[in-house]
């Protein structure tokens, strides 16, 4: 069990005697070590070691991609660092197994930019894809040239969120067309999302199932 | 034995007084008597005692690999007291009721944890060059496996209770990778083990035997 005292006398932290002295959360804490073996962890317990387990990889993905900066930029100011943010958004998305349960609950991206309303996918002839959006006037924070980035996921227990090129689309654009690679074609989960040109700011994701979004045109 | 209260002076009590002894175990002070004389000898206790015997040569085999392998164990035991735990039972080291002892190398383990091995993974020997050469199938980063998880080779010679721990490669290597064994050790003879471990290694991966191919 953990308390707070304060201790203003000197920091430190450590191991002294049965106790164990610590920060968390900017704060000095003081608890005392573990008296009895740790029993084995209970379903509930094992469940969320397992979904804290693929998070941990999942933002080792998204790191790679290139979108951690936007969660640590959306942790300035706070005493949770980015990846804290990242865990807490997107938790829900993992069950019991590590596996993601429900993509549409997945949140690659913080929120700290609007998203453009009216956002709408269709499949042309061809193989490409239309994106297109209304761009309403005077949205906070919203800028013409906020730069379109598209992730492809797929389904299974593989975490490698992948990019498509845009062609340089930007917000002003109000549509983009993009092919999927090749060897991408078996990638179904698609999240859109606007990030600024300069700085680290974007939008939550917009998620889209490629595969529903070519039955809804039908 | 009984268990005494974990305070400062407690902690620093060594040695005997009288028929007391004081010590440390599993990070717990704790007080026992001296044993004057011992008449347990059952069947059960022999097994386990012969099991015992067995399993210390084996234990300093597997070292090198539970070093790596073993690292998420409970805070009171240290690696030995990991090794031993993980491969101290009737699947591992068998002892018939005549008291003969067998090791079943195919179920040691060296190494425990939730990263996962590839699907496909094999090794091949090449006698004359003493050389094993390991192949596996490569992932993408998902559930349990990340795109730089390392994986170890744990070579066992028990004739001579010698082994050998090799780093292999990553998991997104496609290519074959080879390891030359000591020349003195018999191919025929030797038991393969392999595991993962995260790049930081603090999460493993099963062990897992292989069969030279």
């Amino acid at each position: 069990m953990k308390t707070e005292k304060p201790i203003s006398f000197m920091n430190f932290s450590g191991k002294i005697g049965d106790y164990v002295v610590y920060e968390y959360r900017g704060k000095t804490c003081i608890r005392h070590k573990p008296r009895e073996p740790k029993l084995p962890s209970s379903p509930g317990q094992v469940a969320q070691q397992e979904r804290m387990a693929s998070i941990a990889i999942l933002y080792q993905a998204l790191k790679e991609v290139g979108i951690y900066p936007y969660w640590q930029q959306a942790a300035q100011g706070r005493i949770a660092h980015g990846y804290n943010l990242l865990l807490k958004a997107n938790l829900p998305a993992f069950n019991y197994e590590g596996l993601i349960c429900d993509f549409a609950k997945l949140q690659p991206t913080p929120n700290l930019l609007p998203l453009p309303d009216g956002l709408e996918l269709a499949a042309e002839a061809g193989g490409t894809w239309r994106l297109s959006w209304r761009n309403t006037p005077c949205i906070p924070r919203a800028k013409d040239d906020d730069r379109l980035w598209l992730l492809l996921m797929r389904d299974g227990d593989t975490f490698d969120p992948e990019t498509v090129d845009t062609g340089n689309a930007q917000r002003s654009d109000g549509e983009a067309r993009f092919r999927i690679p090749e060897q991408y074609q078996d990638y179904q989960h698609l999240y859109v999302l606007f990030c600024s040109k300069t700085g680290w700011e974007c939008s939550k994701s917009r998620y889209f199932h490629l595969k529903l979004c070519i039955k809804i045109k039908k | 034995m009984a268990k005494t209260d974990d305070t400062p002076v407690a902690a620093r009590v060594r040695n005997s007084v009288g028929n007391v002894t004081f010590a440390q175990c599993r990070g717990s002070s704790v007080a026992k008597k001296k044993v004057n004389s011992n008449s347990s000898n059952t069947l059960p206790q022999r097994k386990q005692r012969l099991r015992m015997k067995a399993m210390l040569p084996l234990e300093e085999m597997i070292e090198s690999g539970a070093e790596k392998g073993l690292k998420n164990r409970p805070a009171d035991q240290d690696v030995h007291n990991a090794a031993i735990s993980a491969n101290l039972n009737e699947e591992v080291i068998q002892v018939s009721d005549d008291l003969v002892v067998t090791v079943n190398y195919e179920k040691v383990v060296c190494a425990k944890g939730r990263r996962m091995l590839p699907r496909t993974f094999s090794v091949t020997a090449d006698a004359e060059n003493k050389t094993l050469t390991f192949k596996h199938s490569t992932e993408a980063r998902g559930r349990n496996r990340d795109k730089d998880d390392k994986f170890y080779a744990l070579v066992l010679m028990p004739e001579l209770k010698d082994s050998e721990l090799y780093e292999l490669d990553t998991r997104t290597n496609e290519e074959p990778v080879s390891i030359t064994l000591p020349q003195e050790w018999d191919m025929d003879s030797i038991k393969v083990y392999v595991f993962a471990l995260s790049k930081d290694g603090k999460i493993a991966s099963d062990s897992r035997y292989l069969t030279v191919g």
